[in-house]
C-alpha cells in the first residue's frame, strides 16, 4: 500500500474502508495509522458517499410487485404429472384395442357367409360387409351386459354370445347379419 | 464454483413453489428497480425492465445449474442489457436535452435541502458515461463486490476500478458546490 493506491481506492470506492475489498481492507487500515492525508482523502470520498446515499432508489410499486406474480410460475402438483402418464397410456390402450377389435370385426364381415343370432331374440337387423366398415366404434363390454336369454338362446344356435357389438348410425347393433 | 446464496430459493421458484416465488419478488423487484432506476432515471421504463426482466428469471429458473455466476449477477446483466436498449433508443432519437428525471427524493418530508440534493444527484448521474454510471450503481448502490461487477461489466478488476475513480470524481466536480450548502 502507498499513497497513490490508498487514493485510487478510496476514490473507487469510497470513503469507508470496510467497504473495499476485502483482499485490501487490512493493508489500509494499517496504512490508515499515522497517514493524515489518508484521514482527509477518506473524509473527501465520504462526503461524496453521504451526497450520492441522499438519493433514495425508486420503489417496487405494489402494483408492479401484482403484475410480476400474475406472470409468474404456477405449481404443477406431482399427481397430475401421474394423471397426465395414465390418461395418455388409457388413451393409447383403448385405441390400441378398438384397432384391434376393429381389424377383427371387419376381418369377420369379409368372410361371404353370414352367421345367424335371430333365435338369439334380437330384432331383425341387417349389417352389410359394406356397411361395417363405416362403424365407428365398438364395445366388447356390451357382451357381457347381454341377457341371460340372449346368452342362452346364442348358444343354442351355436353363435358365440361373447361377440363385441357394434355401434352404428345412433344405435347399437349385433354386427352381425340377422335372418328375418 | 461460486456459492450462490440464492440457489436453494432459485430451484423453488423452478418448481413453481408459491411461498418462494413471493419471497424471490420480494427480495428482487426493489433491487432491480433501483438498478433499472438509477440506470434510467425513469420510473415507468424501469418498471418495464423489471417485469421483463422477472418474465426472463421465470423461463431461466427451471433449469438453472449453479455455474460460474449467480441468479442474482445473472438477473443484473439481463436487466442492465434491456436498460442498455432503452438508453440507445433514446440517443437514437437525438435528444440534446437530458431526459425528464422522476422525483427520487425519499419523501415530501424529508426537507426542501435533502430532495433538492437528491434530484440533484440523479441527474449527475444520469450525465456520466454510460459505463461509469453503470460501475458506480452496481458496486455503491446494489453493493455488489468488485469481482461479481467486473465479471458482469465484462471487464477486468483494474478497469472497473478506473471507472469508478472516474465517475465518482466527475460526480465530485458537479456535484462539488453542494458540500457547502
Amino acid at each position: 500500500m502507498n499513497a497513490e493506491r490508498f487514493e485510487e481506492l478510496a476514490w473507487a470506492y469510497g470513503g469507508d474502508i470496510r467497504r473495499w475489498p476485502l483482499a485490501v481492507q487490512g493493508e489500509a487500515f494499517v496504512w490508515l495509522q499515522g497517514q493524515e492525508r489518508a484521514r482527509d482523502v477518506l473524509v473527501e470520498a465520504g462526503s461524496l458517499d453521504a451526497m450520492l446515499n441522499a438519493s433514495a432508489p425508486m420503489s417496487a410499486s405494489g402494483i408492479l410487485r401484482e403484475r410480476i406474480l400474475a406472470s409468474a410460475p404456477k405449481p404443477r402438483p406431482a399427481f397430475q404429472r401421474g394423471v397426465t402418464w395414465f390418461s395418455g397410456a388409457g388413451l393409447a390402450a383403448a385405441c390400441a384395442a378398438g384397432i384391434f377389435l376393429g381389424a377383427t370385426k371387419a376381418s369377420l364381415f369379409m368372410a361371404p357367409a353370414a352367421v345367424s343370432v335371430a333365435q338369439a331374440g334380437h330384432s331383425a337387423t341387417h349389417l352389410t360387409p359394406a356397411a361395417a366398415t363405416q362403424a365407428v366404434s365398438v364395445s366388447p363390454t356390451r357382451t357381457t351386459t347381454n341377457t341371460a336369454a340372449e346368452t342362452a338362446g346364442a348358444s343354442a344356435t351355436g353363435e358365440t354370445a361373447a361377440a363385441p357389438d357394434v355401434y352404428y348410425g345412433g344405435a347399437w347393433f349385433s354386427g352381425l347379419e340377422s335372418e328375418g | 464454483m461460486i456459492i450462490d446464496p440464492d440457489e436453494a430459493l432459485v430451484a423453488a421458484v423452478g418448481r413453481g413453489e408459491p411461498a418462494a416465488i413471493r419471497s424471490f419478488v420480494a427480495a428482487k423487484s426493489q433491487r432491480m428497480m433501483a438498478l433499472a432506476g438509477r440506470m434510467l432515471g425513469d420510473a415507468a421504463e424501469a418498471e418495464d425492465v423489471v417485469q421483463e426482466t422477472f418474465l426472463r428469471a421465470w423461463k431461466q429458473a427451471s433449469g438453472w445449474r449453479p455455474g460460474p455466476a449467480k441468479f442474482d449477477t445473472w438477473m443484473h446483466r439481463v436487466a442492465l442489457n434491456l436498460c442498455y436498449d432503452r438508453l440507445r433508443r433514446r440517443r437514437e432519437i437525438a435528444t440534446d436535452t437530458p431526459p425528464e428525471r422522476a422525483d427520487e427524493s425519499p419523501s415530501a418530508d424529508a426537507g426542501m435541502i435533502s430532495g433538492e440534493t437528491a434530484r440533484q444527484v440523479g441527474e449527475a448521474l444520469g450525465l456520466l458515461p454510460d459505463r461509469q454510471r453503470q460501475a458506480i450503481v452496481l458496486v455503491h448502490y446494489q453493493e455488489m463486490s468488485n469481482i461479481d461487477a467486473a465479471a458482469l461489466m465484462e471487464v477486468s478488476v483494474e478497469a472497473l476500478e478506473s471507472l469508478l475513480s472516474r465517475g465518482r470524481r466527475a460526480l465530485r466536480a458537479s456535484l462539488g458546490y453542494m458540500r457547502d450548502v
